[in-house]
């Protein structure tokens, strides 16, 4: 098992139920054990989970792996789809950010995780905002 | 054994009342964490403890499986009661956040804290007049 990781820019901190970004495995089941975001903007509430439906990713990129001997990452990010994800009824974490932006929260898996085979985990906005922010995921594969 | 999690949202906000559980009606399951977090700005005290009844759950939640392959969580979570539960004796865990949408804290148990099978709720429980916006959640080994 390797480690991977990956943070990217979101301009998606903006509509209620919104997704911020997600992180799908088309092949293997690798294991979440870090999932980050940092928000410019505050007084936004987030919901992290599994999606319900199959998001389909324009430009989703590859984790990198943190052993630069490794090999390739199978799993990918996104904050860009043809079919966005969509939030899950119950979350796994769901946290409200500050009144004043640039902040952040990291929610580690010591344990994993697990994604499934096709399956998308992505961080939504469970309230109106604006702005930017960043998000990131560790796997373990 | 497997991890399981889930998180939800308490708008119980009275004194000496549980702002939320988790439980487990057949099993004996481990606690790994428990998280909470305002959001709602009102300086809060909170306790996590076990409860002194045997509550009864209003549309309890089941937890997630962490590992999609695993079958579905047999603890659930609550925010309501049939049947209240009543004050811990003692608080493993107590907490004071102040009045700062965001403000948490978060508890880890690396070797377990153990709910019995049946039997007492382990309660995210309001030590004073509390935020009205409270994110909790529990992860559980099962």
């Amino acid at each position: 098992m390797s480690l991977f990781s990956l943070a990217l820019p979101s301009t998606n901190f903006v509509f209620t139920s919104s997704c911020l970004a997600d992180i799908i495995s088309p092949g293997g089941e690798p294991a979440i054990t870090e999932t980050s975001w940092y928000s410019a903007s505050g007084s936004l509430a987030y919901a992290f989970g599994r999606a319900t439906n199959s998001p389909v990713a324009i430009n989703a990129t590859k984790l990198l792996p943190e052993d630069v001997d490794g090999v390739e990452s199978k799993s990918l990010m996104s904050t860009l789809w043809t079919t966005a994800p969509i939030a899950p009824t119950n979350p796994y974490r769901r946290v409200n950010g500050l009144t004043s932006g640039n902040h952040g929260v990291v929610f580690i898996f010591p344990r994993g995780l697990v994604i499934g085979q096709n399956n998308s985990f992505g961080w939504w906005l469970t309230g109106t905002g604006t702005g930017t922010g960043i998000v990131s995921f560790q796997t373990s594969e | 054994m497997a991890i399981y999690s889930l998180a939800l949202n308490s708008t119980v906000a009275t004194t000496g009342a549980a702002a939320g559980d988790v439980r487990n009606a057949t099993l004996d399951a481990s606690i790994m964490e428990a998280g909470i977090q305002l959001g709602a700005a009102t300086a809060s005290t909170y306790g996590l403890g076990r409860s002194a009844n045997t509550p009864v759950q209003t549309s309890g939640v089941a937890v997630l499986a962490e590992d999609v392959d695993r079958p579905a969580g047999i603890s659930t979570m609550a925010v309501a009661w049939s049947t209240a539960p009543t004050v811990p004796a003692n608080f493993f865990r107590r907490a004071s956040l102040p009045a700062t949408i965001g403000a948490g804290m978060i508890w880890t148990f690396p070797r377990g804290l153990v709910l019995g099978a049946g039997a007492a709720s382990m309660l995210v429980w309001n030590l004073a007049t509390n935020s009205a916006s409270l994110n909790f959640w529990f992860v559980m080994d099962e």
